[in-house]
């Protein structure tokens, strides 16, 4: 077995190889060619950094590796289910913290879904320990229950100013949900609220397609110690209620997350998100 | 579906042989199947021939399975189409998103073809 960097093969070499490792997945998440080249982009994925283990001519897994300032993320490993247990994973993972060491990264992100008893195990061989659970949380089309709403002052931002916002976060985003990401996903705008009652203030995100709202994330705004989660949520579902919607990494300790589920959101599954401090 | 007519059953389904192995047992009960590997033409396809049934993948390439059910259930679409999910998914995640988005309910992969073609037949709706 040899491994190669990623970017000696086209996307769409490494799009069929992906899926061909997902094909028994707990949760399959299969792409097309177009968006892995989103994905690659939207998280800062080094291909050069991302490596694929190959056997001759024949592909047996990969691993990416995204990289920002000093950290990195590994993500999408996986290997053909016919080729485990031969050391193909642990291989793919080892060669990613030597490069993470190589780019003088100080820290190194995954996520794994729970229920992934194997993968869990490899990572926490390799000394990646767990720092928090994220929810992967799914809202079908429908309109808001009717509820009494406080008055509001409502600001509908554009994208280039919702970066602005996603910094005064109170805790820590994940890979997916960072201002980078959000950057470089482009068209992901805002609702900004301030609930006149209470002075409560916050906003929520969200990328708008023909059928979805994507990108859902939700924060308090500065000097305001709690969020007007139900009514940014009441107000963003109102606006587009035949939409389905994914709030995607949602932090499992979020104190808004029973508005979440007030709104009709469900738990689809959940990650554990685990960290791996690197001696740089 | 009226009496007498061969019911038509769309599968949405990217997994080229998961969608054989459905097809096969399903012709096998005398029904016509239609096929689409992802999630935009299943939709297209589900909108223009009005299938009695609709087998439906939760983990397609371009557009999710969840997706797809939330648009297909709208008033304006097919909302009295039964959808089924086929999924790998676990039982109790499989239930909460059929629930949530008003599908009709799910048959765990990987099938059981000697199960199949009776799971299937027992969400058809009854002939008028």
């Amino acid at each position: 077995m040899q491994l190669v960097p990623a970017s000696q093969f086209t996307i769409e070499e490494l799009t069929a190889a992906y899926n061909q490792t997902r094909v028994d997945y707990i949760v399959p998440m299969p792409m097309t060619a177009q968006r892995l080249r989103q994905y690659v982009n939207t998280y800062d994925i080094s291909l050069d950094a991302s490596a694929v283990a190959i056997d001759g001519d024949d592909i047996l897994g990969l691993c990416m590796l995204g990289i920002r300032e000093q950290r990195a993320w590994i993500t999408r490993l996986g290997v053909l289910p016919v080729k485990r247990r031969h050391g193909a994973g642990q291989a793919l993972m080892e060669y990613e913290i030597e490069q993470a060491v190589r780019y003088g990264l100080s820290t190194i992100y995954l996520e794994v879904i729970v229920g992934n008893a194997p993968a869990y195990a490899l990572f926490s061989r390799l000394g990646f320990v767990e720092e928090r659970h994220l929810l992967i949380l799914r809202r079908p089309p429908g309109s808001p229950p009717e509820a009494p709403l406080s008055p509001v002052e409502a600001t509908w931002v554009e994208p280039e100013e919702t970066l602005n916002y996603l910094s005064s976060r109170p805790w820590r985003a994940a890979w997916t949900n960072q201002a980078e990401s959000i950057a470089n996903a482009g068209d992901v705008r805002a609702l900004h609220l301030v609930e006149l009652d209470s002075g409560n203030a916050g906003w929520v995100t969200y990328q708008q397609t023909a059928l979805q709202f994507k990108r859902v994330m939700l924060a308090p705004s500065p000097g305001s110690e709690l969020a007007p989660a139900f009514s940014l949520l009441h107000h963003l579902h109102s606006s587009g209620p035949l939409l389905d919607t994914i709030a995607e990494n949602v932090p499992a300790e979020a104190p808004h997350l029973a508005d979440f589920y007030a709104l009709g959101y469900v738990e689809s599954f959940a990650r554990i998100e685990m960290l791996l401090q690197l001696n740089s | 579906m009226t009496t007498g007519q061969i019911p038509t059953i769309l599968i949405i389904e990217d997994n080229p042989n998961n969608a054989r192995i459905m097809r096969r047992v399903l012709e096998r009960e005398q029904y016509q199947i239609l096929h689409a590997e992802d999630g935009e033409s299943g939709i297209q396809l589900a909108l223009t021939s009005a299938p009695d049934l609709i087998l439906l993948d939760l983990g397609l390439p371009d557009v999710d399975g969840q997706t797809i059910a939330g648009m297909l259930k709208q008033p304006n679409a097919l909302p009295d189409t039964p959808v089924v999910v086929v999924t790998a998914w676990p039982a109790e995640t499989a239930r909460q998103m059929v629930t949530a988005y008003g599908c009709e309910g799910y048959i765990s992969k990987p099938i059981n073809t000697r199960e199949f073609g009776a799971q299937v037949t027992s969400f058809l709706p009854t002939s008028a």
